[in-house]
């Protein structure tokens, strides 16, 4: 309960959408009221910020603390039918269960493997097998979903297998040992829970151990053919003539960095006379030979690829483009990014623009290519969202309609002691 | 553009003068003067101080109302007046001083409040004996803080500290204004430029003339200044190499008489840099005398420095370097770009400025160490950023700017190799300002934390 509190982002004003209602501790109490289907997280009651000797205050920490043991010690029963039996297999460090029932887990988690893929072959009931990765297998056991056994031994009383407790599956699956794609570690299997508690769907990506499929078309953005074929009326052709700065270098070099004093028509002529720190263009860069590259020691790639939990267009057999993507560090162990990580790691990413229709502030913040980072530090996670934003590309000046010039817009019934 | 330097004595642009004026002029006529942002912003941070005591003091009544209804000393019907509960007000007056956004908007802000609050004063004199004191000429805002400092005395007795606007007096008159002589007082204040700011006002924009101390009649060009700014990006100042000479300082070029800082200052406070827009063309306004653009190879102070450039150019991985050539950036761009160090950042970005907005972007800037060179021994050797920063340190950084409501962002700047002389020189052979920049590259990534409960749906 006490890590929930550090994920609160302090409130400050009015502001509701700063207000994390499912990040706060609940209100006990409200628990037993709600009721129905159209129940809504109950906010969190009145913050106390030091004892006032009042009965009324004591009255309610003791209710509150009363509905929280009522709520916890409720028993927690299985269904005599909904029993999922799991068996390890310990070479491919997997667990294995024959067409489980019983929880609606089970819809997201796990798939059956193809007569290739199987490890046990192609006999039996290969169609019903289902395979549960390692860090599936660990969550399943410690919710109760599944009972996990060890193989079949020949002198087992029953055909059953013994069980396996907690930990010996913590033993067996986390660590060195290779699952199907790789090694699971401590750090990855906190983000797996985290993200699993709060409902989302997530499978392994493909760089899930190493530095997985080379770059593919879609991580470059669209080659701009459109252009030229809309002819010498499209503007962004005229664009393409002006951003060359270098026919203008020569004659701008004399005088130090930029304006030759003289007569401009507009801002945006002396503005683009300043331009002059090369910047990375997104929006520019192609497929090469040179991105194809294997990577170094100390790489960040993507862990996981994470649906939303309402997402409709989630099946098992065609996932479809993630919501989100997962890159898992540990923080003991590296640094800060450091710019090859993070260009390296944007590399691999697909290209996905803003809107052109968005506001400024929305389009430098979404980027044109993101991830999200999960930086544990012994079990404690905290994610940050990457993006690559390209401040380049959104020129202040050409922002028509703003008053953009100064000072001017800060006169009339505002101006606090310029105005003079 | 704009919004370069502060001023010395000021918050930001030069002000001093005109509240001295201001204050004299109260002190001799007891009327409030033209405001200008500091006194607007004691006054707000005054009258937030007050309303803060205000609201503790009721909810402390509302506690011992509680405690007294418990131990049976006051019937619970009388307690729960909500006419007696002035918290419920103080909330919703919470939120109005809260949604004032921008320095710029406090009068009508600071006036709806006041009016908001006047209904409090009657409930105020329940508690208190509330002497209003003699009627007074002026604004509402200060008719408030009058009656404010004159009445209800908080518990501990913090009214003495009401800002001196100069209306808390005794004896107050309507003074004829013609009376007043403006009194004669000599500027103390001085605008102050950041390196990065004087340097792009020098060189980029052209507007900026700049007197070096050892005064000849030359005048430093860009490169000179560029060395010289770099040499000066550490305390004390760096030498390049002790073994050679120093650069000889270049020295003052004076086309007509030399400009004074504080003449350059007011040029640049007072001038704004846009003429009015309803003219068919603008012109750049050249406030400050520009410095002839003589080809490079006729001024004598490079002459001195032309065998030796290259040797003398400062590292690649200068302080000064990165950071102006991160400024130059953004400010091409369009950005107003004004120092971080109130947030923590290295550069806070201003969409028009900082009157205007508040600040959406804070950069820090982080250089990188890609280029082969550096992972050759002698590179390693000479990088000065040895280390690398820290996850907690990202994170701290991060929750200081999301506290403050703005976005991070990671301004990396891939550092060149140290010039072996091509580079940098241009069609006439001498080093130029702007190729030693154009070596640098920037990449910009926006951080923003995550929240796992937030984006579900």
């Amino acid at each position: 309960m006490a890590d929930a509190d550090e994920d609160v982002i302090p409130r400050s004003g009015p502001l509701q959408e700063d207000v994390d209602l499912s990040e706060e501790i609940q209100d006990f109490r409200f628990l037993g009221t709600a009721t129905g289907n159209d129940v809504k997280i109950p906010k969190r009651g009145e913050k106390d910020f030091e004892p006032h000797e009042t009965a009324l205050q004591s009255n309610t920490l003791a209710a509150s603390r009363q509905a929280m043991h009522n709520a916890l010690s409720f028993q927690r029963v299985h269904p005599p039918k909904g029993v999922a039996l799991a068996t390890f297999h310990p070479e491919s460090n997997m667990a294995y269960a024959l067409n489980p029932k019983g929880s609606p887990l089970f819809v997201r988690m796990g798939r059956t493997l193809s007569k290739a893929e199987d490890p046990i072959g192609d006999h039996g009931l290969r169609g019903q097998r289902m395979w549960f990765l390692p860090e599936e297998v660990i969550y399943l056991v410690e919710r109760g979903t599944i009972d996990l056994r060890w193989p079949v031994q020949e002198d087992d009383e029953d055909d059953k297998g013994l069980p396996m407790s907690l930990q010996a599956a913590y033993a067996m699956f986390l660590g060195e040992q290779q699952g199907l794609g790789g090694a699971l570690t401590f750090e990855r299997y906190s983000v797996y829970s985290g993200l699993k508690r709060a409902g989302y769907t997530i499978l392994r990506a493909a760089s899930f151990e190493g530095s997985g499929p080379p770059a593919t078309a879609n991580c470059y953005p669209p080659l701009p053919q459109r252009t030229w074929q809309a002819g010498l009326l499209s503007l962004a052709w005229l664009k393409y003539i002006f951003h060359n700065s270098e026919k203008e270098g020569h004659e701008r070099l004399e005088y130090g960095l930029g304006i030759a004093p003289g007569l401009y028509r507009s801002y945006a002529d002396i503005y683009r006379r300043l331009a002059l720190i090369p910047w990375y263009d997104p929006t520019n860069t192609q497929i090469t030979a040179a991105s194809q590259s294997s990577p170094t020691d100390g790489e960040i790639r993507v862990t996981y690829h994470v649906w939303k939990p309402g997402s409709a267009t989630f099946k098992k057999s065609d996932h479809g483009p993630p919501d989100f993507r997962i890159a898992v560090v540990d923080a003991r162990e590296t640094t800060a990014p450091s710019l090859q990580q993070l260009g390296n790691l944007m590399a691999t990413l697909p290209y996905e623009p803003p809107k052109a229709e968005d506001q400024l502030y929305q389009k430098l913040k979404h980027g044109y290519k993101n991830v999200i980072l999960a930086i544990v530090d012994q079990g404690v996670v905290s994610y940050l969202r990457i993006s690559d934003a390209a401040f380049g590309r959104e020129r202040l000046y050409e922002r028509a309609g703003r008053g953009f010039g100064g000072k001017r817009g800060g006169r009339g019934g505002r101006g606090r002691g310029r105005g003079r | 553009m704009g919004f370069f330097g502060k001023a010395s004595l000021s918050r930001s642009e030069p002000t001093w003068l005109d509240r001295e004026k201001a204050r004299l002029k109260a002190e001799a006529d007891g009327m409030g003067g033209a405001r200008a942002a500091e006194v607007v912003t004691n006054a707000r941070r005054e009258e937030r101080r007050l309303f803060k005591l205000e609201r503790a003091r009721a909810e402390r009544e509302k506690i011992e109302r509680q405690r007294a209804v418990e131990q049976g000393r006051v019937a619970l019907e009388e307690a729960s007046d909500p006419r007696l509960d002035p918290t419920q007000e103080f909330r919703a007056d919470l939120v109005l001083a809260q949604t004032s956004s921008g320095v710029g908007e406090l009068n009508e802000e600071t006036e709806s409040l006041l009016k908001k609050s006047d209904p409090m004063n009657p409930e105020f004199s329940e508690h208190r004996v509330f002497e209003p004191a003699a009627p007074i000429p002026g604004s509402r805002a200060d008719e408030f803080l009058a009656s404010l400092a004159n009445g209800p005395m908080p518990c501990n007795g913090r009214a003495a500290n009401v800002p001196n606007t100069g209306i808390i007096d005794g004896n107050v008159e309507l003074v004829d204004e013609k009376n007043i002589s403006e009194p004669n007082i000599q500027n103390q204040e001085h605008l102050q430029l950041t390196l990065e700011e004087a340097f792009f006002l020098f060189s980029a924009l052209g507007v900026l003339h700049i007197q070096l101390p050892d005064t000849k009649s030359k005048a430093p060009s860009p490169i000179d200044l560029l060395i010289l700014f770099a040499k000066h990006a550490a305390f004390p100042p760096l030498a390049r190499s002790k073994a050679r000479p120093l650069i000889p300082v270049p020295s003052l070029a004076v086309n007509d008489q030399p400009l004074h800082a504080r003449a350059v200052s007011h040029a640049i406070a007072v001038a704004p840099l846009v003429k009015d827009p309803t003219e068919s063309s603008l012109r750049v306004p050249i406030t400050a005398t520009p410095l002839s653009p003589q080809p490079p190879h006729l001024v004598a102070s490079q002459t001195s420095l032309d065998p030796m450039a290259s040797q003398q150019l400062p590292a690649p991985d200068n302080h000064f370097l990165i950071n102006y050539v991160v400024y130059h950036h953004f400010r091409s761009l369009g950005w107003v770009v004004r120092p971080g160090l109130k947030f923590g950042a290295d550069y806070m970005l201003y969409n028009r400025g900082p009157v205007f907005s508040h600040a959406e972007f804070a950069v820090i800037i982080m250089p990188s160490y890609i280029d082969a060179y550096w992972e050759t021994p002698s590179g390693k050797r000479e990088r000065r950023v040895k280390g690398e920063k820290d996850w907690w340190w990202l994170h701290c950084v991060n929750r200081v700017q999301s506290q403050v409501k703005k976005t991070l962002v990671l301004c990396y700047v891939d550092i060149p190799a140290p010039d072996s002389g091509q580079d940098c020189r241009g069609v006439s052979g001498d080093v130029e300002v702007a190729r030693v920049l154009r070596r640098y590259k920037v990449r910009e990534f926006v951080i923003k934390r995550w929240a796992v409960n937030r984006s579900r749906e």
